[in-house]
């Protein structure tokens, strides 16, 4: 009896030992679980902290060239229209001194090339009629 | 729009000719283009493109006849001397 007593003593000492190496055990995955997941989120945060910064930096980069070329389209449109507003001013000076030195020559020319472009529109729309 | 000042340098001729006799006399035409180069060239244009729309056909064959008209007469003349 008292040997059967002993056994189940030692038995039940036994698996209680075993029962707590598993609770140990399973502690430790826990927690290697847990630094596993946390090193995880620490590398994904800082992933995404640097792509964030690049973009952020890319995005700046771009914001700056966009503003230079802008500026340079800005200037080159503003060179062409002071050019052409001086050419414009210089042929109109022009055309002005041919009709005073030629009144009647002017006149008939521009009648001339009005008359051509009436005569093409009056074909082109008796083309389309057609 | 400055008014053009007539300096006398300016000398009729041939066109100037025929757009007084196509024109009508009281329209002083010289001194209004003199005057107003731009609007006058423009409204001439206009004028022209009116009247390519409305009688261009009838202009051009007309104008097409008297030069062949012309033209035959002087080869005829030509002819009539080399033979006389």
């Amino acid at each position: 009896m008292a040997d059967t007593i002993e056994k189940g003593t030692v038995e039940g000492a036994e698996t209680a030992r075993e029962d707590a190496e598993g609770v140990v055990s399973a502690r430790d995955r826990f927690k290697k679980l847990s630094q596993d997941v946390q090193d995880r989120y620490q590398q994904v945060s800082e992933d995404v902290r640097r792509g964030a910064e690049r973009a952020s930096h890319e995005i700046r980069r771009g914001t700056e060239r966009a503003r230079e070329r802008y500026g340079e389209v800005a200037e080159s449109a503003r060179e062409r229209y002071t050019q052409v507003r001086e050419k414009s001013g210089e042929l109109s000076r022009d055309v002005t001194h041919y009709v005073r030195d030629n009144p009647g020559r002017s006149v008939l020319i521009a009648a001339g090339v009005g008359f051509l472009v009436g005569l093409l529109v009056r074909r082109g729309r008796s083309e389309d009629e057609i | 729009m400055e008014d053009f000042v007539d300096d006398g340098a300016h000398r009729p001729s041939t066109i100037d000719d025929f757009l007084d006799e196509i024109l009508p006399e009281e329209l002083e035409w010289d001194r209004l283009v003199r005057s107003y180069p731009l609007p006058a060239l423009a409204l001439a244009a206009l004028g022209g493109f009116f009247l390519g729309i409305s009688h261009g056909p009838g202009i051009v064959s007309a104008v097409t006849g008297y030069m062949g008209a012309q033209i035959s007469r002087n080869v005829s003349q030509v002819l009539g001397q080399d033979i006389g």
